[in-house]
């Protein structure tokens, strides 16, 4: 997820409670015992790293880490915006998209964009996706 | 005589053939599997049919749209779609490798969407084998340890018994005798006059993982007899490599084959690849490290990293040997593997002054003419 903008701050009354890079749920790491375990905890720590950890697990944790926040923070809605260069995410905004009107009953919103060229999904149209999205929620 | 109309290359028009209900009235289990980095000499020796996934013939990908993104690879696409409208309902169990990003996520969506739509209640076993990217020796010690763990489970699921490694060594003898049988055929498409056509042989190879090794080696005896008896292409056509993307049907071969050439040798899923090296048997003590070593250091598809070099080595060598006059890359649409081998096939291959031609397509065959006008103006332009 983009960050949100000052601009969309200003135009669109939503608050968006976590994207993808903040959303790092690992164990710390055991600095007490040995040194194995140390190894272990910055390797696990590594795997567990945002988009490294959802794009080499599979999906169910993902589904289900969602669905919790989802509930967790009792979202409204949610948003996801699939970059056209990630095939390892190319098979779950689907999914997602079932699993959390199935488990929490609220709707998702699924922008395709390209990272590294805006003329797939410029910036104004990332803004009224989102803000009819919104509107329609409203 | 002819191969048109053979019922062994027929086997290859659809998915489901005779070999499969006869095996199925036995009472035994048919399994899939997406890539060739699976064990088929494992699955043989559990007593299961290996089948390996393809979606010749589909040309909808319309119910796997919904699930996978439009920039997903359309075979991946066709195979969901196809298992969606129920054309994989007849598997016993799937095997899936991270052979590439499209087709590792078949793990979740065939668990999810197709074994578990409504109407459908047969249980089909499912298991995931982690594949590394590199090739060394630890990365062989981790692929090893997930053949380990994958008998471990065929035997949990199918057999309920230790596969022995007799019968893991008769398995190897039988696919071995397989791959030799489609070298020599290959040795008879690569002489002067071609005894064999690409979409011929394209046919053997897929009808050849669709049914029993015991009856497809049967079958490809009495081909390789009647092909040696034959007289052979003698016309003055181009001689070409096909190279790239997964290929499960004739309708791109022939494109090709019928605007004035002939593929007499490919690097493809359903070519080469297959066969160039077998399992050695060596002192016989661990048969199932030999059947991974063979998978794990064979000729790789361009899902291995650092081992472009020995890719474009068998390039050079295959032109060299089958006389090529151009090689024909295809990518399928958002195929990141071929992509990127085939961009630096495309550059070596011009420094060597060889003809090529890079084409994009999709897996189905679409804008035909756009292809077809491409192909002949680069045979052309082959002197």
């Amino acid at each position: 997820m983009p960050r949100k903008t000052e601009m969309e701050n200003r135009i669109i009354p939503y608050q968006m409670l976590l994207n993808i890079f903040n959303y790092n749920l690992s164990d710390l790491i055991d600095t007490k015992s040995d040194l194995d375990s140390l190894f272990y905890g910055m390797a696990r720590k590594a795997m567990d790293w945002p988009m490294v950890k959802q794009s080499s697990e599979f999906y169910y944790p993902f589904l289900d880490d969602c669905i919790r926040m989802a509930k967790d923070f009792s979202a409204d809605c949610f948003i996801y915006t699939q970059s056209i260069a990630c095939k390892q995410f190319g098979a779950v905004p689907q999914l997602l998209r079932e699993a959390l009107h199935d488990e929490v009953g609220i709707p998702m919103l699924i922008i395709d964009f390209d990272v590294g060229d805006a003329r797939m999904t410029s910036l104004k149209a990332f803004k009224d996706k989102i803000s009819m999205f919104v509107q329609t929620l409203m | 005589m002819s191969l048109n109309n053979d019922p062994f290359l027929n086997v290859s028009n659809s998915i489901m053939n005779s070999y499969i209900k006869e095996w199925q009235e036995k009472n035994k289990k048919v399994v899939g599997h997406y890539c060739t980095y699976i064990p088929e000499e494992l699955l043989h020796a559990a007593n299961l049919l290996p089948f390996r996934i393809r979606a010749t013939g589909n040309k909808d990908t319309d119910l796997a749209d919904i699930y996978m993104v439009r920039f997903t690879c359309s075979f991946v696409r066709a195979t969901l779609d196809l298992a969606l409208r129920g054309g994989y309902d007849f598997l016993d169990g799937l095997f899936i490798s991270n052979s590439c990003d499209h087709t590792r996520r078949m793990f979740e969506l065939f668990d999810l969407k197709v074994f578990k739509r409504e109407g459908f209640d047969k249980n089909v076993p499912r298991f995931y084998i982690a594949m590394p990217h590199i090739i060394t020796k630890e990365g062989f010690e981790w692929y090893y340890k997930e053949i380990e763990e994958f008998k471990e489970e065929l035997e949990e699921t199918y057999t309920h018994q230790i596969i022995p490694n007799q019968d893991l060594h008769n398995s190897i003898k039988i696919y071995n005798k397989n791959r030799d049988l489609l070298r020599k055929i290959h040795e008879l498409r690569i002489i002067d006059t071609p005894k064999i056509t690409g979409s011929e042989s394209l046919q053997i190879s897929m009808s050849n993982s669709s049914i029993p090794k015991e009856f497809a080696n049967q079958e490809l005896e009495r081909i390789l007899k009647f092909l040696k008896e034959s007289e052979g292409i003698k016309s003055k056509v181009k001689r070409i490599m096909l190279v790239g993307s997964e290929v499960d049907t004739t309708d791109f071969t022939r494109l090709i084959e019928d605007s004035g050439a002939v593929i007499v040798s490919d690097s493809l899923c359903f070519g080469t690849r297959n066969f160039l090296e077998d399992v050695h048997i060596g002192d016989g003590n661990n048969p199932l490290r030999n059947i991974s070593r063979r998978l794990y250091y064979r000729l790789s598809c361009p899902r291995m990293m650092d081992d472009y070099e020995r890719r474009f080595d068998f390039l050079r060598n295959e032109i060299d040997r089958a006389n090529i006059d151009g090689v024909i890359l295809q990518r399928i649409n958002n195929c990141d593997l071929a992509g990127c081998d085939n961009m630096l096939h495309s550059h070596r291959l011009k420094d060597l002054e060889i003809p090529v031609l890079d084409l994009d397509r999709e897996f189905y065959q679409a804008d035909t003419t756009r292809l077809q006008t491409r192909i002949e103006a680069f045979l052309e332009m082959i002197k």
